[in-house]
């Protein structure tokens, strides 16, 4: 089943001002509306950075890259554009930068394509499920030798469960163009899963 | 092989998807954030970075970037920019020795 990116999208409580209010307000400088942006959308935004992180510190790396690109953009952004997609837009992006950091990192070093490094789900959260981290790394690990933009179309079709128009729309693709590189890039993972599942 | 391979790739991307992030702590986010204003300032002095060690006018503006970002406290959280860090305790030989 594929989810709508705006399923995950926190709404305001009545009692406190919308997303787009808030945004005015700390355009104007209001350091009280940013925190309280911040607060609010901060659930959201690690969870979908989780989705490209492969390792728990790069997640509050990516968080904290996602926010500050906020606050430089904020003086940017217009108001006739939802908030929360102009949130998304940015984390999206972070993202993919992410996939690009680390398709040149695996270049450059003799890091094996299964992950060393990540430790093991029990050493980083308690309370995480062993079989969905390890499910989680051992797919983050494959989606990573794709080129970054595969990886990210992937990331989010697969692990987040978008659908082609709405990766399309974050990533600047028509639709079209979205379903072919997907088919194309699901070629080459199958390939990939295949000769893993081989070894 | 093929609905094997299917199965199993489903199989594994459904239980990815259960994975979950550890416990968030949003107060350490916001205490890294800067205000927009310092982030304005900040973002400008850092767009000259392509320009870093080209001037000794560059490289000082280098620094006092890098002087406002910390002040603000952006690289508390951010590996890769305390990885900078170092550069921060060489730039006034630097400086000295270009000018």
């Amino acid at each position: 089943m594929e989810a709508n990116p705006s399923t995950h999208a926190p709404a305001a409580p009545a009692s406190e001002p919308d997303d787009d209010t808030l945004a005015r307000r700390a355009q104007a400088g209001e350091r009280a509306a940013l925190d309280q942006l911040a607060r609010r959308h901060h659930p959201e935004v690690a969870r979908l950075s989780w989705r490209f992180a492969r390792r728990p510190a790069d997640q509050d790396d990516l968080v904290q890259e996602v926010f500050l690109r906020v606050v430089r953009g904020l003086p940017q952004w217009r108001a006739d554009r939802p908030f929360v997609h102009w949130l998304r837009r940015i984390t999206v992006n972070t993202g993919r930068d992410y996939c690009r950091r680390e398709s040149v990192r695996r270049r450059w070093t003799s890091e094996p394509s299964s992950d060393s490094d990540t430790p093991p789900p029990e050493a980083v959260d308690p309370s995480s499920d062993p079989s969905a981290r390890a499910a989680a790394s051992e797919a983050k690990a494959l989606l990573a030798q794709l080129s970054p933009d595969d990886c990210t179309l992937l990331t989010l079709h697969h692990l987040e469960g978008w659908d082609f128009a709405d990766i399309g729309a974050h990533l600047g693709w028509s639709r079209t163009a979205t379903k072919v590189r997907a088919f194309r890039a699901r070629l080459r993972l199958r390939a990939l899963f295949q000769n893993q599942s081989a070894t | 092989m093929k609905t094997d391979l299917s199965s199993r790739w489903t199989d594994l991307v459904q239980r990815a998807r259960r994975d979950t992030p550890g416990p968030l702590d949003t107060a350490a986010l916001l205490r890294t954030l800067p205000d927009v204003a310092a982030a304005r300032l900040a973002f400008a002095f850092l767009e000259d970075f392509a320009a870093l060690f080209a001037t000794p006018r560059a490289l000082a503006a280098c620094a006092a970037s890098i002087a406002v970002f910390a002040t603000a406290g952006v690289w508390q959280l951010n590996s890769e920019w305390q990885e900078l860090e170092p550069l921060v305790s060489l730039l006034p030989a630097m400086i000295g020795g270009a000018v």
